[in-house]
């Protein structure tokens, strides 16, 4: 074990994703590029991380003086190389997740995994504090990492090395959007697009990359732009030679949609909110045009200028298909993978990301024995050799198989332990794919394994229709699987689902009879209501204020009446005395 | 050497003081004898303040500082933070930090150099931290614990974390922060190391529930014993009276 896990280390270390600018001239001299989906096989992304061994750490503590020389971090079991570089990892962020994640009892991330994950959880978090959203970071972890999606790798080159190492770099890096690689050498079929560049071209690019590093080397730029927020960096090599970050207030919180949108239709909004973003939005473009306009030297200086500018936030760089910058001289291209708030920071990540040039490697496990470890190079390096017959037949099912086959040997190695590692089957659970889980239960696929936090597939099903496939299946191989395992509850035969089923029509029937008798009796009780609210109002009582008033028209009446005969009589009076 | 005493019958003196190498802060209390310990013992050396911070007394736990600067929480009023800034050093920046988290001595521990930092402060509470301070901020938990600040006492010559802590921990701790540590308890077997003592460079008030060996311990991971300014400091009054005599 010991000196397995030396050979590790010393194998991780040359292993590590590396920047561009530390290769040698003649790193990819030989090299071959590699077709994309035949590394799709089956491998992890990268390198194990350097895992941390007690025995060798409490070797090297015993030796040392009083303040032991413990680069480590027993959080996030790595091991560091100096002193910088375990207080740098104190103080970065995923450290601190980690130590959330522990803290509350949680598995711990990884530092690769943390790089591909670019889900919603993690983006602010080197803005301000993280809280309380460990969960969805959690949930989505990759867990299977040979079904990395496919338009990824087509943003990636993968070379085999002289030294049969496989690397990758992203595409950007050196070709042009529109640029195609075409594969036509080992294929026999030539592919004469336009835009489609020869493998010896690509390497050429790649070696002059190299070379540039030794003199005079080509600056890059990065801009970023979204959401009101700005970051442009200039970087030559490895270093930062300007750099400067915008923040405006132009998104309105919780406005639903846009604003700006609303602007154009003649419908805008007049609120002072909104006369405040209309401003920031003009400011945020002025600022960043004068910006662009006062790094133009950088521009003519620069091989290629990274851009990240979604929908409107395109427009605070283009003009139309014109960018604000001037690019005579370099090439525009966009970042290839998701990027989280425009911080210098940011950029940073971005930029070290593009220009690193990343291992694949091909056995799966850390911990696998040497001479399964052989044997699976074996295996690859045959694939290597019939691949060009496999893949022009049309045999979909052999590459299955081998993720099939890869788990269940992996489950052997491990035995009995309590963390396993997922299956296809708990992929089948967990997506409700009830189909594939029969299948794979049929195939014989141990339901009992456990994943890496010791849950069996059945655990893992969200839905019920899945659960009942599991319990079908327990209750027609009763005896072939330990069920209390794999924490399956109970069987379930036919009887039981006929008489479920009648039961819950039984239920339906009642339950819709109710209603209706719920419904006639409302009805009744609403007409009952009507008939006396119209009773009511007919025999309304005249309450006091109405009969005080109805007296005081009767007796405005009769004095009315009074003061008529009054006049009337001295009418009389005055006629028998005129007469 | 460290000082055994009380405040008001309750042994937790690190809530109700706050030593550092450039000052000390008191509780206000109903007696006297607490702040004249601290008198007796640092009166020549560097100043004492007596306050109250957000108008409670529990200002060691409040607080957090070096001989750099003093991070009070938001809900200390005007009238203390004038009252510290009038008393304190010029040199000793005294800030104000709007920070959910108020009970800064709980989640801020540190000495002239590094701090350990509770997981839940702000970015910019951290670049607070280091700027007021002058310090670099790691952050850390101590034996599962992530109220750093009350389970380890650091000064610039050692530190005392939970009892707790393992080995791999303390060892990695002390290399990170670069200062021997032990793990230990005070006040007969209290893991909140920092709520029962407090400490500096060259003396130390524990409650007196303290063993005699937790004060052994405290005094040989903190030097206690080799240098004290204070007896410097007597001895060579000492001599100058000599010769003026």
């Amino acid at each position: 074990m010991a000196t397995t896990g030396a050979a590790e280390t010393g194998n991780a270390e040359y292993k590590q994703p590396r920047s561009i600018f530390d290769l040698t001239a003649d790193f990819f001299d030989s090299c071959r590029l590699s077709y994309p989906s035949e590394t799709q096989s089956a491998y992890f992304r990268l390198g194990p991380p350097k895992t941390f061994d007690p025995e060798e750490a409490e070797d090297k503590s015993s030796k040392d003086g009083v303040i032991l020389d413990r680069w480590t971090c027993n959080t996030c079991k790595i091991e560091f190389l100096s002193l910088q570089d375990q207080r740098y990892h104190f103080k970065s962020d995923i450290h601190r997740l980690n130590i959330k994640l522990s803290v509350a009892g949680k598995a711990i991330l990884k530092e690769e995994d943390v790089d591909e994950l670019t889900s919603e959880s993690v983006q602010d978090y080197d803005v301000s504090s993280i809280s309380g959203s460990e969960d969805e970071a959690e949930t989505s972890r990759p867990s299977f990492h040979f079904d990395a999606p496919k338009g990824i790798d087509k943003k990636k080159l993968f070379f085999r090395l002289q030294s049969g190492d496989k690397v990758y770099i992203w595409k950007s890096l050196i070709m042009d959007d529109a640029e195609t690689v075409s594969f036509d050498n080992d294929r026999g079929v030539s592919v004469d697009c336009s835009g489609s560049l020869a493998e010896n071209e690509v390497t050429q690019r790649l070696r002059n990359l190299i070379r540039e590093n030794t003199d005079d080397r080509k600056m890059c730029v990065v801009l970023l732009a979204s959401g009101g927020h700005f970051a442009g960096t200039v970087f030559n090599g490895k270093s930062v030679v300007a750099h400067k970050t915008f923040h405006r207030y132009v998104v309105r919180a919780k406005a639903g949609k846009k604003q700006s949108t609303k602007d154009g239709s003649g419908r805008s909004i007049h609120s002072a909110g909104a006369s405040l973003r209309r401003y920031n939005e003009l400011a945020l473009k002025k600022d960043i045009q004068e910006l662009l306009a006062s790094w133009k030297p950088y521009f003519d200086g620069a091989a290629c200028v990274f851009v990240h500018a979604p929908s409107s936030s395109r427009q605070l760089l283009f003009n139309g298909g014109k960018p604000y910058f001037s690019s005579q001289n370099c090439a525009v291209r966009n970042v290839p993978f998701t990027i989280r708030r425009p911080t210098f920071k940011e950029s940073q990540r971005i930029y070290n990301q593009l220009t690193q040039i990343a291992h694949v490697t091909e056995e799966i496990f850390v911990n696998q024995p040497e001479d399964t470890k052989a044997n699976t190079v074996e295996q690859t390096h045959n694939e290597d050799s019939s691949e060009t017959s496999r893949k022009e037949e049309p045999d979909e099912t052999s590459s299955p198989n081998i993720i099939l086959e890869e788990p269940n040997r992996i489950e052997e190695d491990l035995g009995d332990g309590v963390t396993g590692t997922s299956t296809p089957l708990h992929e089948a659970a967990k997506s409700g794919d009830c189909e594939r889980v029969l299948e794979f239960l049929e195939e014989g696929m141990d339901p009992c394994a456990k994943d890496e936090k010791g849950r069996t597939p059945y655990m893992l099903a969200n839905e019920k229709e899945v659960r009942n496939t599991f319990r079908r299946f327990m209750a027609s191989n009763l005896e072939k699987w330990n069920w209390h395992d794999a924490k399956v509850p109970s069987p379930l035969t036919k009887e039981m689902e006929e008489s479920q089923a009648a039961k819950q029509a039984e239920k339906d029937a009642k339950q819709k009879a109710r209603a209706k008798e719920l419904k006639k009796l409302r009805k009744a009780r609403e007409k009952k209501a009507q008939a006396e609210a119209a009773q009511a109002e007919k025999e309304k009582p005249i309450s006091k204020v109405e009969e005080v008033r109805r007296a005081m028209a009767a007796q405005r009446e009769k004095r009315a009446a009074a003061a008529e005969r009054r006049m009337a009589s001295l009418n009389i009076q005055s006629t028998s005395t005129t007469n | 050497m460290a000082t055994r005493l009380q405040f008001e019958n309750n042994c937790e003196v690190g809530v109700f003081s706050k030593l550092t190498n450039a000052y000390c802060l008191v509780a206000i209390g109903g007696s006297e004898n607490f702040y004249s310990a601290f008198e007796s013992e640092l009166a020549d050396v560097i100043p004492i303040v007596k306050t109250s911070i957000g108008g409670t007394r529990i200002i060691g736990r409040l607080c957090a500082g070096n001989k750099n600067g003093l991070l009070v929480p938001h809900t200390t009023t005007d009238q203390e933070l004038q009252h510290l800034r009038n008393s304190l050093p010029d040199q000793v920046v005294v800030q104000r930090i709007d920070e959910r988290l108020s009970a800064l001595g709980n989640c801020i521990a540190c000495n002239d150099h590094v701090a350990l930092a509770h997981t839940d402060l702000d970015k910019e509470t951290e670049e607070i931290i280091a700027d007021v301070l002058g310090v670099e901020v790691f952050r850390q938990t101590i034996a599962g614990n992530i109220l750093v600040g009350s389970y380890c006492a650091l000064s610039n010559r050692g530190g005392m974390v939970h009892p707790h802590t393992s080995v791999e921990d303390l060892d990695e701790l002390s290399t990170l922060l670069q200062v021997p540590l032990v793990a230990g308890t005070v006040n007969r077997g209290s893991e909140v190391i920092a709520a029962g003592m407090t400490v500096n460079d060259w003396t130390s008030f524990c409650g007196s529930d303290t063993t005699a060996t937790e004060l052994s311990v405290i005094d040989s991971i903190f030097k206690l014993r080799e240098a004290q300014p204070s007896s410097i400091v007597d001895e060579m009054r000492k001599s100058l009276i000599d010769t003026y005599v």
